[in-house]
């Protein structure tokens, strides 16, 4: 095996075994019966991601260094377009997928950009912006292509547990099957690129970063729909124990009245200072 | 051989739930179980109780175990799941095995590609042929296992095959003790109420008693053994912590090896302060024991007070009275015992129900009078009677804490009402609490350091527990779900009344009458459901059908 095939298969491994890609959210999604009102939660928080996706590798396009890289990422952008035919854009699917849980994609766009989905967003737009190019490489591509059709096969089986049909999730779907062709058209460019260990560095670190940022999306998200089922949650402590200190200090504080009030007023502030998914949209182009 | 045996969270973290806040034992159904595995194999336990969400995967990527393990309760079983689920992501060649209550009592649930074995019943003895044959097998990627009795696996078909049921071991004494050691991690996390830094031991299997509501006694075939009192001490003995949690079923038992164990206590000299689980009859009728088991240590009861009213204590076949749960409120009060209370409301309750049983438990000095609602779970009596009438097959709201079957009043009220529990018996909680203080001062300074924090936690979880919105939200899109009864209501439902196996009630028709229409609760001779014939069809059509 070549030394740059070599690296691909231990990337893919390394990936595939991620727990961003591995998430005990993703695995909850497949073996409990979640509701409409947690897929709609979920849809809210996930549809910036779809809607934004494509500005990643319209940028990354620009940057490319050569035709076949170029070639490779304008291959994956006409299927994630549509191929033109209206209402098979991703974006376009997954505001099927949106609406059919409760949620409304004008008001999302309109909104301002989830937390979770924010943070993501940020995140590669840093990758494929400010880092060289391979490292943008690695995480809309491995980072995207080799880690999706694994986290939705555990996505798919919840959704038609609360009754979604087969056109409503078809978003889904369609990566399970397509992104596997996304992923072996990638390995084919980034045998090209992979020769050298600085190259396999920056497409490792690339993918490692996004993946990074996809487990605090996956954390975001649960959170969130913990909140929304229960907006004052037990907070429990995990994997570190809080000190009595801390204990008493979180218990005088949701004492106080108007605590709670106080909490909502200021994620709400905070929410303001993050841009609406339009102005995202917006932005992105511009760069 | 590299095995994985991970404890799963109860809920997604965050959701209601008491566990974490009043109570966290150890997970002693795991430590068994690799004690019996045997030194030959190097065993890890991960208690995502209390991990970061990302342990698991790191873990599975990091150990590479052969095999991967888990336990399971009846809230627990989707969390189980996907703890399978992504051991077989990530190592695709491990065997997965799921054991424990709920695996026993409800196979068909973990019937899922992912799980290659369901272990059922006591699993020691079980577990230690599996990991041998594993062993053995694991180079073939053989996952059959015909000869090993008391588990049902998948063969090259995918067709589950059940094996015989193993027979119960017979003495307690001839399994190993816990390997605790594999715990060492997470020392200090685990707590009863204000004993934190806690240890947890079983001295006994099983109760001889056949509550409807209850699959204990179910699991263990109505049987209960026992450890000896030299055992008990030597593990009582083994353990660094102050503070020991005894999660037998039902402690009171035998007064033979009660009063043998505090003889072995004594002669010892054994200090520590422990807790454990009993009945309230045998409180009542045995105040000298009771006097014995304080004077070594026993510092906290939990017990199933269930209801107030004699009726409805006969309907769930307690075989107890509100008098002796009267009578042993006053004997731990004087003893200085710190009760734990559980009680039940049911779907059916009107406001004044609920109210009255608040007024009794302000009558006693419970310290945590824990009220849930009376949930027929699976495996149970109560369970093969109202299959049919479950408003949803979601597991995760089988937690005592919603109402699965319809409510009379709306539920918007019957949350209220129940949402209410903690504030309307506090008056109990308070003079309990007060009285430990006095009446155990040695105890009080052990466990003193605890108390802000235990306050603090239940504070908030109390904050969270008075707002019926939390459970409404709760359970918002998930009832009348697959498996569901659509459009029930309370009226559907019979409520048992304690005279089903009371032939007389027959021949007596004022009788009969007086207690209206009957329910028909068998007690099977054999007991797992998938023994039963004609409870497997009922089974999979109410849990099975996501």
């Amino acid at each position: 095996m070549s030394t740059a095939k070599a690296f691909l298969a231990r990337l893919r491994r390394e990936i595939e075994t991620h727990p961003a890609v591995n998430h005990l959210f993703l695995n909850r999604l497949a073996t409990s019966p979640f509701a409409r009102q947690d897929y709609r939660v979920f849809a809210e928080n996930h549809y910036p991601l779809v809607c934004v996706f494509t500005h990643y590798l319209e940028r990354l396009l620009v940057r490319a260094p050569d035709s076949e890289a170029k070639l490779w990422l304008a291959k994956v952008l006409v299927d994630e377009y549509g191929e033109g035919s209206e209402g098979k854009d991703h974006s376009t699917m997954y505001a099927r997928f949106l609406s059919s849980a409760g949620g409304d994609p004008a008001q999302i766009k309109a909104g301002r950009v989830p937390r979770p989905a924010f943070e993501f967003i940020s995140e590669h737009r840093r990758i494929v912006s400010e880092a060289p190019f391979l490292e943008g490489l690695g995480a809309v591509g491995p980072g995207h292509e080799w880690a999706i059709p694994k986290m939705f096969e555990a996505v798919i089986p919840g959704l038609r547990r609360a009754g979604f049909d087969e056109q409503m999730m078809a978003y889904f779907t369609l990566h399970v099957e397509q992104d596997d062709d996304h992923g072996n058209w990638l390995e084919e460019a980034l045998e090209r690129y992979a020769g050298e260990p600085l190259a396999q560095e920056q497409i490792r670190r690339g993918a490692l970063a996004s993946l990074e940022a996809r487990y605090r999306f996956w954390e975001g998200v649960q959170r969130e729909i913990v909140l929304y089922r229960q907006p004052r949650s037990v907070r429990q402590d995990g994997a570190l124990p809080r000190r009595l200190l801390h204990e008493v200090l979180l218990t005088a504080w949701d004492a106080v009245p108007g605590a709670h009030r106080l909490e909502r007023s200021a994620r709400s502030l905070r929410a303001r200072l993050r841009p609406t998914l339009t102005d995202v949209l917006r932005q992105t182009h511009e760069i | 051989m590299r095995i994985l045996l991970v404890m799963p969270t109860p809920f997604e973290n965050g959701r209601l739930g008491l566990e974490n806040v009043v109570w966290l034992s150890e997970p002693v159904a795991l430590t068994s179980i690799a004690a019996a595995a045997g030194a030959e194999h190097e065993v890890r336990v991960l208690d995502l109780r209390l991990e970061p969400e990302d342990a698991l995967a790191r873990e599975l990527v990091s150990f590479e175990p052969d095999l991967v393990g888990t336990t399971s309760m009846t809230t627990d079983v989707y969390q189980a799941l996907a703890v399978l689920r992504m051991a077989r992501q990530i190592v695709p060649k491990a065997l997965t095995v799921v054991g424990g209550h709920a695996a026993t009592l409800q196979p068909g649930v973990f019937d899922e590609p992912y799980v290659d074995v369901i272990v059922q019943g006591e699993g020691e003895l079980t577990f230690r042929e599996l990991c041998d044959a594993w062993g053995q097998q694991r180079e073939q990627g053989d996952r059959r296992f015909p000869a090993i009795t008391g588990l049902r696996y998948r063969d090259a078909d995918g067709q589950v095959q059940k094996n015989p049921k193993r027979q119960q071991t017979k003495a307690l004494d001839e399994l190993p003790p816990p390997n605790r050691k594999l715990l060492a991690r997470y020392k200090g996390r685990y707590f009863f109420t204000v004993a934190r830094n806690m240890a947890s031991i079983f001295t006994s299997r099983g109760c001889s008693f056949d509550c409807n509501f209850c699959a204990i006694w179910e699991f263990y075939e109505r049987r209960t053994r026992y450890l000896s009192a030299d055992k008990i001490v030597d593990q009582m003995l083994a353990c660094d912590e102050p503070f020991v949690f005894l999660l037998d079923d039902n402690f009171l038992t035998s007064k033979k090896r009660i009063l043998a164990l505090c003889d072995e206590l004594e002669r010892r000299q054994v200090k520590k302060f422990w807790m454990t689980q009993g009945r309230t009859d045998f409180v009542a009728d045995n105040p000298e024991i009771m006097a014995r088991l304080a004077k070594n240590g026993l510092v906290g009861l939990l017990s199933g007070f269930e209801s107030n009213d004699d009726d409805n204590l006969a309907a769930l076949r307690k075989k107890n009275t509100w008098d002796k749960n009267i009578r042993a409120n006053q004997i731990l009060r004087e003893l200085g015992i710190f009760a734990t209370g559980i009680f039940m409301v049911r779907a059916d309750w009107e406001k004044h129900q609920f109210q009255a049983l608040y007024d009794y438990i302000n009558t006693l000095e419970i310290g945590i009078p824990l009220v849930t609602i009376l949930t027929p779970l699976p495996g149970t009596q109560l369970y093969r009677a109202y299959q049919n009438q479950l408003m949803t097959t979601d597991l995760r709201l089988f937690d005592l804490l919603h109402a699965v079957l319809p409510t009379r009043l709306p539920r918007e009220e019957f949350y209220a009402e129940f949402a209410r529990s903690i504030v309307a018996t506090k008056e109990s909680a308070h003079r309990a609490i007060k009285n430990t203080l006095v009446n155990r001062p040695d105890f009080t300074r052990a466990a003193a350091k605890n108390f802000a924090w235990f306050f603090a936690r239940t504070w908030r979880y109390q904050a969270i527990h008075s707002n019926p919105e939390s459970f409404l939200r709760d359970e918002q899109g998930l009832l009348n779900g697959p498996g569901a009864r659509a459009g029930l209501t309370y009226a559907d439902v019979q409520y048992p009344d304690g005279q089903e196996h009371a032939p007389q009630a027959e021949a007596e028709p004022n009788a009969g009458e007086s207690r209206g229409q009957l329910v028909r609760l068998r007690i099977p001779h054999r007991i797992w459901t998938d023994e039963l014939p004609q409870a497997e069809p009922a089974r999979e059509s109410a849990m099975g059908a996501e």
